[in-house]
């Protein structure tokens, strides 16, 4: 099984960066959309099927914790697993963000072990793309 | 400890954490400043304490840091620059703010980027504010410079 996987970052290096690891983890990725907030990534669910969000919170227009209570309002989008990719680690604003529907957070900056396992973990898969993980509980990874 | 040192370790240790896991970059402490003459990026901040970062880096260490963050050869363009140079203050100050305390939020403004003609004086606090650290260092191909300005309650 491949996963349509959407980033939801502003800069447009990190989302490279992110793009890369998931594309060298061997996660089996069918194809990659990107947007550059969570405005632009309403917009692209509303064309496009996405298995799984990775996303940022500090960004212009629509930030992540606004679009995951968007995403909490729409039917189709509510199941959606993300996961959060943060500069902001407090632990209030991780609570937010899991109580908001995220279901993995990674703090930046992060090492591709940290992305590949949230990943693998959202979709309950193992490592070696078998299924057996623990599906929706990828939690907080803290560095 | 004095909080003062502590908040310049703390900022070090985010400095160096960021620079090396996302930029391969590995830095030397410096004494005094860095030439001005390269970019700047900044970054605001509001929350149980309020201010600014500012991460002032010379042309070799900033390409270099965007090189190695995306993993390519050759010549770095002006956006690719200026984005890269964000997310590291982003990234740098979300780090910071964590280490100096965990329990509180702290709302991170959008960064923005600094050519050098506008950077002679940004080293200077404004009215208002105070240098709470200020940190140098070099790397392979020039300095990098952070100060942590923050708001006179």
């Amino acid at each position: 099984m491949s996963f349509n996987i959407l980033i939801v970052d502003d800069s447009n290096s990190m989302r490279a960066v992110i793009k890369k690891i998931v594309t060298m983890s061997g996660f089996h990725m069918d194809n990659c959309y990107e947007a550059g907030n969570g405005k632009e990534a309403l917009a692209v669910l509303a064309d496009a099927w996405i298995d799984i969000i990775i996303s940022d919170i500090n960004m212009p227009e629509m930030n992540g914790l606004e679009m995951l209570g968007a995403l909490k309002e729409h039917q189709l989008f509510r199941e959606i697993p993300v996961v959060i990719v943060t500069t902001e680690g407090s632990e209030d604003r991780m609570e937010e963000a899991m109580a908001s529907g995220a279901k993995g957070f990674i703090k930046k900056p992060f090492l591709p072990e940290d992305l590949k396992r949230a990943l693998y973990q959202v979709v309950g898969m193992r490592e070696d793309g078998q299924y057996g993980g623990d599906e929706g509980k990828a939690g907080g990874v803290d560095f | 400890m004095d909080n003062t040192v502590e908040m310049k370790e703390k900022l070090a240790a985010s400095i160096f954490e960021v620079l090396e896991k996302m930029f391969f970059v590995f830095l030397e402490p410096a004494e005094g400043r860095g030439r001005f003459e390269g970019h700047s990026a900044v970054i605001g901040f509001r929350g149980p304490m309020c201010g600014r970062l500012e991460m002032f880096s010379s042309p070799g260490v900033s390409s270099a840091m965007v090189r190695n963050m995306l993993n390519i050869e050759g010549e770095v363009s002006g956006p690719m620059l200026q984005d890269g140079l964000k997310e590291a203050i982003n990234m740098i100050c979300g780090n910071f703010l964590r280490k100096h305390d965990p329990s509180k939020v702290f709302d991170l403004q959008i960064p923005s980027f600094r050519e050098a003609t506008d950077i002679p004086g940004r080293r200077d606090p404004a009215p208002g504010e105070e240098i709470a650290a200020e940190l140098a260092f070099v790397a392979d191909g020039g300095s990098l410079d952070v100060v942590l300005f923050l708001d006179r309650a």
